[in-house]
């Protein structure tokens, strides 16, 4: 079997605060094989956020060692780690990150771009398609309804085929309705591109969809368990 | 990343940042107009004086010499294709109509050859010029002669031992400097004719010269290497005084003194400009944090965010540049449209090339330079703020830090070299411009440390809140304080620089300048001028005596040796100089070192201190002359300067009294005659003592006069222009903070703050920032004056203190005036705004 795609040794978070040292995460270890849908839970100011973006490279831990498909991130300089999210890792955020100034295709197009793929604007466009907003390309995220921003936002981190998607409450911002509807394209658009997904949530029906539940509790995995 | 993406990215980031644009073209455009306009100005003046100075001397190059110009000249003129020659032999004469009552007038006595003058024009009545009009026995003469003798074209008159028939009149021609050109009127003879009237013979003063003008462009290059050729050619080429047009010309020294100030005061408009670019681009850079944030998120490195972000300002630096080059290219086309009395000499138009490089060049460099410590803030910006808003930034790279800043301060240096007339300028300007950043910095974060510290007990609660508002994270204050410090600093200091310049100025216009002056008054003839003079009313009489004579020697080497010498001497040191003595010196005159009459045992000698350094003497030189065959050695003891504004009698070599006894000398009387008065004195001296010549200068005193008031309306134009970027800067600054103020106001409605209560806030806080910044920028100012007048301009002046209150009130009341006028649409915002 080939190596795991993300893999936490041991990672450690800690912030000076007020003279004391404030501990986020300690001693997390993880490993996610390819092709897995891991949901991570935990109550509010449980660590969630900052160990995806410890995953993402986002951060940097204060301890312990994060690998991504094999490669440790913290012999990266930024330069290097933007460049490996470029091609192998997607994003989704709680409030849905687009770019104020750009149109929905616009948003879409730029990871493409940025990678030099041939066609971005029409691949951007056929994606929109994908997600049901084929006829608001060309609106800007202002114009847009927090459900279909999402779903913009959507589009943005599948477009350029990620192995990895990393998805943080992607649907805590979304009334019920409309946060399951973007779940479930979420999901599907996963499984058609036979994605990794680590999803942060404290939603349990959506985490009863995956694979593996990762329990957060005060900076520390307190349980684990796997999808009968 | 291919680069159309980089263009294309680059041109969808620039949506909605219309406003922003708008300021930065216009505080970059101001700065680089000052520059373009001061430059192509300068430009003009130098080339408009280049062509009246031709005029003047009809020619590119002269060459004169008291005896006939030798063959080797000739011979080596003849080798020079396409060269134009004329010449002159020159004298001054009595010309008299012979008759019952005898009317003579003193006279100028042109002898021409070829076609005279080589430039500007002689305009003859009738016409036709000098050529149609001379012939073996007519002459042609200015119309003041005609007058003086009472006669009309076609009388005769009697030069020398001829009787000439008057052909035609003229007017205009060459203006040869010194002062045997005023008044005495001119008759013009051709050569043939000019022999026979036995003028040559008499030893009198006789002047030859040959005027030439070279075949294409004259540049000063080549004339200084046709010089230096014909030099080469004459043995003992000493007695040759050679005059280049680019040396002569009223009031060009003046000029170009103050081209580097005002070179360096234009740029203090474009750096101004640059912090406007700065605050522009921190403003933006911050404004786009979170954009950037995903950006990096989504994998742009931040190189390539950087190398967007200086892509975006090199733009916007470039469209800038180029407003700005364009309204300073309009800068000389509109002095001449509505104000051509301003400037000295008609301008010469020409697209300014050089100017406009210069202009567009210091403008993209600065720009980029003030942009870059704002942009290397990128590498600071956390990916992980997708995740938090309030991520904390990444640490700072030192090293970016410090090379961002060293870079700016060396880009503003060579600005600075590039636009002042000397390194040393420079220098001090660079060093200002640190100086006074760091103290408006130092200031700024004292006001900071208070605002976090104001006690909260026993104020009004808007005066806490407006106070610590200035603390809050975003406020910008630092950034605004130094901002507005540098443009109150030269508001002031212009306006400081240039009032005294002008007091100054017009205090030194002399009113006891003498209005006329009196030559070639031999001893016997001393009391009769005297008293010719009390008849009419003289005051200011000043009498001195004049012994020419010629440098020899100096400490042992002969002249002929040191003139081989590279940057030694020149024409001065072969020229027949004019030596007074004095017991004591005139007002006017500063020793400067050495001292006066020192030295019981030697003949001493004091120089002029230019003078002596253009010689290359010094206190302690020896130096032997030429006294009219009589060798006299004389030790230089002291130097001194002149105040040559003053048009009193000043010489560049004064010899104690005594150490030139014995030598042949002539008097030179100068005094100050009632207008109405000239002529009656210039009558009756023409009666009694008919071989001295009354020279009326009251006609180039008003010259002077002019240039002066011309130099100080210049002053204040380019104030103007240091006002206008200073005030860019100000609006700026305050509406770079204006952006987060619409929803801080929104929010302090809902929670029931009234409109009246906002304003009440925010003249606080604007009020203070504008306060501090005008206390150290009136500070800055008052010092860049007293350093610039009494260093650099060499004026005594004393500094009015009270410009720093005025500086601080007034900086004070227009912040705050501009932060409400800015922040209008804030104030109009409805507190559910808050909701968005
Ligand atoms: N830069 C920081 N400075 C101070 N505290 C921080 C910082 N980053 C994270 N924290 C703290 O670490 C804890 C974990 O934060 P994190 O955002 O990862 O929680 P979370 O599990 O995502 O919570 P939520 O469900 O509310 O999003 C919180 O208590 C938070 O306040
Ligand atoms: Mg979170």
């Amino acid at each position: 079997m080939s190596a795991p795609i993300l893999e936490c040794r041991g990672v450690g978070k800690h912030l000076p605060s007020g003279g004391r040292d404030l501990t986020i995460l300690e001693g997390i270890d993880l490993v996610v094989p390819r092709g897995d849908f891991v949901a991570i839970l935990g109550p509010s100011g449980s660590g969630k956020s900052t160990l995806l973006g410890l995953m993402a490279g986002l951060d940097r831990p204060s301890s312990g060692s994060v690998l991504l498909e094999g490669r440790a991130l913290e012999d990266l300089n930024e330069d290097a780690l933007a460049r490996m999210r470029r091609r192998r890792v997607g994003f989704v955020f709680q409030d849905f990150q687009l770019l104020g100034n750009l149109t929905a295709r616009e948003n879409v197009s730029l990871p493409l771009e940025l990678t030099g793929v041939d066609q971005a604007w029409e691949r951007a466009g056929d994606m929109l398609e994908r997600v049901g907003l084929g006829a608001r390309t060309h609106h800007y995220p202002s114009q847009l309804s927090g459900g279909e921003q999402q779903r913009v936002a959507l589009a943005r981190a599948f477009a350029p085929e990620p192995a990895l998607l990393l998805a943080d409450e992607p649907t805590g911002n979304l009334d019920a309705k409309t946060g399951r509807a973007a779940l479930d394209l979420l999901v599907g658009l996963r499984e058609s591109a036979g994605a990794t997904l680590v999803l942060v949530t404290h939603d349990d029906q959506v985490a009863a969809r995956a694979q593996r539940r990762v329990h957060l509790e005060a900076g520390r995995i307190v349980r684990e368990d796997a999808r009968a | 990343m291919k680069p159309s993406t980089y263009v294309r990215w680059m041109l969808r980031d620039s949506r909605g940042a219309r406003g922003r644009m708008v300021y930065f073209t216009i505080c970059l455009a101001v700065g680089v107009a000052a520059v373009v306009g001061t430059a192509a100005l300068a430009d003009g003046i130098d080339r408009g004086f280049d062509q009246e100075s031709r005029a003047i001397l009809g020619a590119d190059l002269t060459v004169d010499a008291k005896r006939p110009l030798p063959a080797e000249l000739d011979a080596a003129l003849t080798t020079i294709d396409g060269l134009e020659r004329s010449d002159t032999v020159e004298t001054m004469s009595m010309v008299l109509v012979p008759g019952t009552k005898a009317r003579s007038r003193l006279t100028r006595v042109f002898a021409v050859r070829g076609s005279y003058p080589l430039y500007g024009e002689i305009v003859t009545e009738p016409r036709g010029g000098l050529e149609a009009h001379l012939g073996p026995d007519t002459v042609v003469v200015e119309i003041d002669l005609l007058t003086a003798l009472g006669i009309a074209v076609g009388d005769s008159v009697r030069v020398g031992t001829q009787m000439l028939r008057v052909a035609a009149t003229a007017t205009g021609g060459p203006q040869q400097t010194g002062f045997t050109s005023f008044l005495a009127p001119r008759l013009y003879v051709s050569q043939e004719a000019f022999a026979r009237t036995g003028l040559l013979g008499f030893g009198s003063r006789v002047q030859y010269r040959a005027l030439l003008r070279l075949p294409g462009p004259p540049t000063r290059e080549r004339i200084d290497r046709l010089v230096e050729r014909l030099e080469a050619a004459v043995p003992d080429a000493a007695y040759l005084d050679f005059d280049p047009y680019h040396q002569i010309g009223r009031g060009r020294r003046w000029i170009q003194r103050m081209e580097g100030f005002v070179g360096l005061a234009a740029l203090l408009s474009l750096v101004i400009g640059g912090i406007g670019v700065a605050l522009i681009v921190r403003a933006w850079i911050a404004g786009r944090t979170r954009a950037m944030a995903v950006m990096r998120a989504l994998g742009v490195t931040p190189t390539q965010i950087l190398v967007l972000s200086l892509g975006h300002t090199l733009l916007l630096a470039l469209a800038g540049s180029a407003v700005g080059a364009v309204l300073g290219c309009l800068l000389p086309v509109a002095v001449r449209t509505w104000a051509p009395s301003l400037l000295p000499v008609e301008i010469v138009s020409v697209i300014p090339v050089g100017a406009v490089l210069r202009g567009v060049g210091l403008g993209v460099g600065l720009s980029l330079a003030f942009a870059l410590p704002a942009l290397s803030a990128i590498w600071r910006v956390s990916p992980a703020r997708v995740l938090r808003s309030d991520a904390d930034p990444l640490p700072p790279q030192r090293l970016v830090q410090v090379a961002s800043a060293v870079f700016l301060v060396g880009a503003v240096f060579a600005a600075a070299v590039v636009q002042a007339d000397q390194t040393r300028h420079a220098v001090w300007f660079t060093g200002g411009f640190v100086l006074l950043i760091g103290l408006l910095y130092l200031a700024a974060r004292g006001l900071l440390a208070f605002a976090r510290r104001v006690p909260r007990r026993r104020l009004s609660p808007y005066l806490v809140h407006g106070i610590t508002a200035l603390a809050r994270p975003g406020a910008g204050t630092v950034g605004a304080v130094v901002a507005l410090g540098l443009g109150t600093m030269v508001i002031t200091g212009i306006a400081l620089v240039e009032t005294r310049l002008r007091e100054a100025i017009l205090a030194n216009l002399p009113s006891t300048a003498p209005s006329v002056f009196l030559i070639d008054i031999q001893p016997a003839q001393r009391e009769a001028v005297r008293a010719e003079l009390e008849e009419v009313g003289a005051r200011e009489i000043d009498e001195v005596p004049v012994v020419m004579a010629r440098i020899a020697a100096i400490d042992g080497t002969s002249v002929a040796e040191i003139a081989q010498e590279e940057g030694r001497g020149g024409w001065s040191l072969t020229r027949e100089q004019r030596l007074t003595w004095r017991k004591e010196l005139t007002p006017d005159n500063e020793i400067t070192a050495g001292a006066l009459w020192s030295d019981p045992e030697r003949k001493e000698l004091s120089i002029e201190a230019g003078f002596a350094k253009r010689l290359g003497v010094d206190v302690g030189s020896r130096i032997e002359f030429d006294v009219q065959g009589v060798s006299v050695t004389l030790h230089v003891t002291s130097l001194r300067t002149v105040e040559w504004q003053s048009l009193s009698l000043n010489f560049f070599l004064v010899a104690e009294p005594g150490a030139l006894q014995g030598a042949p000398a002539l008097y030179l009387t100068s005094a100050l005659v009632p207008e109405a008065q000239e002529q009656v004195l210039q009558d009756q001296l023409a009666a009694a003592v008919p071989n001295v010549t009354v020279l009326r200068v009251r006609a180039v005193l008003d010259q002077v006069m002019a240039l002066l008031e011309r130099i100080a309306l210049g002053l204040r134009i380019l104030g103007a222009f240091t006002v206008l970027a200073g005030l860019a800067i100000l609006a700026g600054s305050v509406s770079a903070s204006v952006l987060h103020r619409r929803r801080e106001v929104a929010l302090l409605k809902s929670l029931g703050v009234t409109r009246g209560g906002v304003v009440r806030l925010f003249l606080t806080e604007y009020g203070l920032c504008g306060a501090l910044a005008g206390l150290v920028g009136g500070g800055g100012a008052l010092l860049l004056a007293w350093t610039w007048l009494e260093h650099i301009a060499d004026l005594d002046v004393s500094l009015p203190w009270l410009a720093l209150p005025t500086a601080m009130l007034g900086t004070a009341i227009l912040t705050a005036v501009c932060g409400l006028a800015a922040n209008y649409r804030a104030l109009r915002v409805r507190p559910r705004e808050v909701l968005r």
